[in-house]
């Protein structure tokens, strides 16, 4: 094991070896420990990982099949309206009845009394009690302490709801909520024949369980009941993860692929260098299981420390993600295991075939140095084409994800080198005017396109991710922030009331606050186009219309175009029953001007014209709306408002008052949002700065391969440059300028990716400047210092002949 | 550099070379002249040091006792660059594997020790010297596309591109088959007359080595006639 470590491209295959391994296993990690804590948030907005709902009690049978599932937590909940009375005060609430266990996942943060210091539970309210959202309590005029009826039972206000750890609230709940024992309900009398309340029972299980429980379930549902999980529940979004996903694997394909290519170099190498040893076995009759087992065992066995050292790490890092995650998850103890047969699979297919290969060559053959018969090159070609596709199903781990991610794979690793020989072959025929050094330093690339055109790709794209990455996270979000004006709206409200506007504004004026115009907020569904039902009007749904058809919206009125809107069709709607659209959902609905839309709200339908369609630049820091109705549409129907507004950050001690005064709003913070997104956008930047390095290193690692490979060549070419009299300088810069060449026309690429990044960027978040930063120049940095090397290095040549004098 | 003195001369050459089981002679004691037009042949069997013999005299190595001069300029001496100055301006080389560079054409094979150099009309002469060889419709053709004989063949201009006063063979004809191998001997030799450059030629082909006008043989790192 430890002779082949003395061969230079056996320590570059190893060093292979153990980047792909490291990364291999580090995404099996990833991917495994994101899903878990993915399904626990999920798990914890939803509720549950598994929730049937139904209009009504569920069936005998189907509680009895939750009760016999081992291993489960159960807790059930009934949500409905109802009036909540004290003296001669009512108060229509958002009640949900729930039973002991409930919260299955997360807490609720209840508070003592109301403004008091709220605090976290895990578990609702006594049979008796009942808990209530602090807006509740304002327009009953109570606190806690006091007794409230509900039906025929009276119950003791104990607590104050401040936050449920479940989705089911959202922003615009009309109705103040409120929980109860679950044992309460029947005593209430509240529910009836005909009464409207959803039922819901909640199970917390693992994955295997969970599948169990649903496709027991799933056969035997009624119309009116609904099975949601956390793997098929809306909440999950899982859009944007799944994207993640594919980028993040797709990088580590091409690192992988990286490292496949130094290998397969390297053997190729090694290869050589093996046929007078394997030549000689043949001559004194050595068995061809002999010749594999010296040939290729001792390589095996070497290469598996490599391996384990790569996965090993892999695994430090997973641990220690899971820490930073809060370490509420099981390590997953199958990515190492699965890990270790990636470097197998790539050994496999890209340094044993290139090995076997001489196998079958007559011994002669190999004395001569002769090449391999086409039909075995073909071979090895096939092979090695072959082997990414188990890689990829390994990482991507599952038939679904594998297309995409081959299909990626191919279109950069095929691709990019493609577009790339065109303006290789341009250099190879305009180097025939250059002067000495700088031919020989181009014909060594040009000629030899196979290996240069991955290299070249491969540092194109490494380096690219690399300054992108850092320029992301270290300065573009901080840039932005610094071109908003210094008083854009800081803080967004909603949920204020007609009788509140007066007030409101009073409230601003004493606070030395700006605001945006107030807007008035109708919730209400697009149910009719033309006056064909909206599913069957729309017959064209993108990501946008997907969500605007299946769901409330919020829609407004005013009298003039908003700053931050720009008509691109039509006019803006100025007379009765008129309405403008935003023109990307007009597009993904397939809506145009002169079309009748109806909506269906809380009160009477709501149908306009569409008049014209607009541009939003939904970046401004004001409210913005899909739907703008002329003023006067939305006349009848019961509404809310919503602004936004600037308070210095030194008033924000006011922001109490405010609350207090208008109880029922809701408040976004707009920094804390930008923090959010800060602290996303550097943790993102940081992973894709850590991939970029990997790949940097796995582009290194065959510009070391490629080296390795063509040492012996350009040994004899220089030592023929000697012979005809050239001196070490026309060796070193000869050396320079082919290092400038490579790595630099591939700075010269990178940062064309990174310009044609920023020109969007510029377009939207910087008036149409370009965002530029030194980190541009990264590229040109490691080209320098790569350069000097090979103009400091002494020059490769062959060693004297008979030893030492 | 002196037209009457030799151009080549070797005064008690030795090599020695410290092995596993210690000093080692590869020579001992060569001392030989060549004069400007003369064809000098070294023979020898394998191991007796005619390669080791050829890099002294070509100034690629430094000899452990004795001195080379070309003409009356110490060869052995001087730094590695001076000799690699000496050597381009003046000598030659021919090998037996044609030691062409594989990503430059004929013609860019033939310019380098001019372009090395820094003589002027590099690529005239070069396109002179492959249409004397019998190339001069291939001057855009690399190494991989000739056969072995034209790939000698482009070896042979180059070699005489910079009007060199001394020429090193070394089994220039070793790679190549019969025919070929007399067709390029005949070149050597008739371009060697015309330009009366003085030729070394390190050879185990008797015919070959009787084509010159001297012969010597080394055995066991010495010199003998």
């Amino acid at each position: 094991m430890i002779k082949p470590w003395r061969s230079p491209a056996f320590r570059v295959q190893a060093l292979a070896v153990l980047v792909a391994a490291f990364a291999m296993t580090a995404m099996l990690i990833l991917r495994d420990t994101v899903d878990q804590r993915f399904n626990q948030r999920t798990a914890v907005a939803l509720g549950a990982d598994l929730i049937l709902e139904g209009s009504r009690f569920p069936k005998p049978e189907q509680r009895q099949w939750l009760a016999d599932a081992e291993g489960t937590r159960q807790a059930e909940s009934v949500a409905f309206s109802s009036v909540l009375i004290h003296d001669e005060r009512f108060l229509l609430a958002s009640i949900r009845a729930v039973s002991a266990g409930f919260p299955l996942y997360g807490e609720i943060r209840i508070s003592d009394s109301r403004f008091a210091d709220p605090y976290p539970v895990s578990h609702g309210p006594k049979p008796g009690h009942v808990w209530i959202a602090g807006t509740g309590l304002d327009r009953l005029g109570m606190q806690t302490g006091e007794f409230i009826t509900l039906g025929e039972r009276s119950l003791l206000i104990d607590k104050v709801i401040v936050q449920e750890p479940d989705q089911q609230a959202g922003f615009y709940s009309m109705n103040p909520r409120a929980l109860i024992h679950l044992d309460d309900l029947q005593d209430a009398g509240v529910l009836g024949e005909g009464s409207r309340y959803r039922h819901n029972l909640l199970v917390a299980a693992d994955d295997a369980t969970r599948q169990q429980l649903e496709d027991r379930l799933t056969p035997a549902l009624r119309p009116d009941q609904e099975l949601e999980t956390v793997a098929n529940t809306d909440l999950r979004s899982r859009g944007p993860v799944e994207q993640l996903f594919l980028w993040s694997q797709l990088a580590v394909m091409l690192v992988v692929l990286l490292c496949a290519a130094a290998i397969y170099l390297t053997s190729s190498h090694r290869a050589r260098h093996q046929q007078t040893l394997c030549a000689v076995m043949k001559t004194v009759g050595a068995s061809q299981g002999a010749i594999v087992r010296r040939l290729l065992g001792g390589d095996a066995l070497a290469l598996l420390v490599p391996a384990l050292v790569g996965i090993a790490l892999a695994a430090a890092t997973g641990l220690y993600l899971i820490a930073l995650m809060g370490g509420n998850m099981a390590f997953p103890v199958m990515a190492p295991l699965l890990g270790i047969i990636g470097p197998v699979l790539l050994w496999l297919g890209f340094a044993a075939p290139t090995l076997w290969a001489h196998l079958g060559l007559p011994a002669t053959a190999l004395l001569q140095q002769r090449e391999n018969a086409p039909g075995r090159q073909r071979w090895t070609l096939l092979i090695a084409l072959l082997t990414p596709v188990p890689i990829a199903a390994m990482m991507s781990g599952s038939l679904s994800a594998l297309w995409p991610l081959l299909l990626l794979t191919f279109a950069i690793a095929v691709g990019l080198p493609l577009l790339l020989w065109p303006l290789v072959s341009l250099l190879d025929r305009a180097s025939g005017k250059m002067p000495l050094a700088a031919r020989l330093a181009l014909r060594r690339l040009s000629r030899r396109k196979t290996t240069t055109l991955p290299l070249l790709a491969a540092l194109v794209v490494s380096l690219a991710v690399l300054a992108m990455s850092i320029q992301t996270g270290r300065q573009l979000l901080s840039d932005w922030r610094s071109t908003l004006p210094e008083n854009a709206p800081n803080y967004f409200v909603i949920n204020l009331f007609d009788q509140d506007l007066a007030p409101f504004k009073d409230w601003l004026s004493a606070h030395n606050s700006d605001s945006q115009p107030l807007y008035p907020v109708v919730r209400a569904r697009l149910t009719a186009v033309n006056g064909e039902p909206v599913r069957e009007a729309v017959t064209k749904e993108q990501d946008r219309g997907e969500r605007a058809l299946n769901r409330d919206l919020s829609l407004t009125e005013a009298d003039t175009l908003p700053d931050s809107n720009l008509m691109q069709e039509g006019r803006w709607a100025d007379r009765p029953g008129e309405v403008t659209v935003e023109s990307k959902l007009a597009e993904s609905l397939g809506l145009k001007v002169g079309d009748r839309l109806t909506f269906t709200g809380a009160a009477s339908p709501i149908k306009a014209e569409v008049v014209g369609l607009r541009d939003v630049d939904w970046e401004s820091f004001a409210p913005n709306f899909y739907f703008m109705f002329s003023p006067g549409t939305l006349e009848a129907q019961s509404r809310t408002w919503i602004t936004s507004f600037y308070l210095p950050p030194e008033k924000s001690n006011a922001l109490g008052s405010l609350v207090q005064q208008f109880p029922q709003i809701s408040l976004l913070d707009v920094n804390a949002i930008l923090a959010t997104l800060q602290e996303i956008v550097t943790q993102a930047s940081r992973a894709a700065f850590f991939v970029g390095l990997l790949l940097m290193l796995a582009a290194l690692l065959v510009l070391a391969a490629a080296l390795l490979a063509s040492a012996d060549q350009m040994r004899k070419d220089n030592h023929l440059l000697i012979v005809i009299g050239a001196r070490q300088r026309l060796l070193r810069r000869t050396a320079a300028l082919q290092a400038l060449f490579l790595i630099g026309g591939a700075a010269l690429l990178a940062n064309l990716i990174h310009f044609a990044s920023l020109f969007p960027l510029g377009q939207r978040l910087f008036d149409g400047q370009l965002p530029l930063s030194l980190w541009l120049l990264l590229p040109w940095a490691v080209t320098l210092v790569l350069v000097l090397a090979a103009q400091i290095a002494p020059p490769l040549q062959p060693a004297p002949r008979g030893g030492k004098t | 550099m002196n037209t009457k003195s030799p151009v080549l001369s070797a005064r008690n050459l030795g090599k020695r070379v410290q092995g596993p089981e210690g000093g080692l002679d590869l020579l001992q004691d060569i001392t030989l002249t060549v004069n400007a037009g003369d064809s000098l042949a070294i023979t020898g069997p394998s191991g007796s040091g005619k390669s080791t013999l050829l890099s002294l005299l070509a100034g690629l190595d430094v000899p452990t006792r004795g001195e080379v001069l070309l003409g009356d300029t110490p060869f052995s001496s001087g730094s590695e660059d001076q000799r690699a100055r000496l050597r381009g301006e003046h000598c030659g080389f021919v090998f037996q594997h044609f030691q062409l560079v594989a990503d430059l054409t004929a013609q860019e094979n033939v310019m380098l020790p001019l372009e090395i150099l820094g003589r002027d009309k590099a690529r005239d002469t070069a396109r002179h010297w492959l249409s004397q060889v019998g190339l001069g419709k291939r001057c855009h053709h690399f190494p991989a596309q000739l056969s072995g004989g034209e790939q000698q063949r482009v070896a042979l201009a180059r070699a005489f591109a910079v009007a060199p006063s001394l020429l090193f063979a070394d089994e220039p004809t070793g790679s190549l088959d019969y025919a070929n191998g007399e067709h390029v001997a005949d070149l050597l030799f008739s371009l060697n007359r015309e330009q009366g450059t003085a030729l070394v030629l390190v050879t185990h082909d008797q015919t070959l080595a009787r084509r010159c006008s001297r012969a010597m043989s080394l055995v066991e790192g010495r010199l003998g006639d």
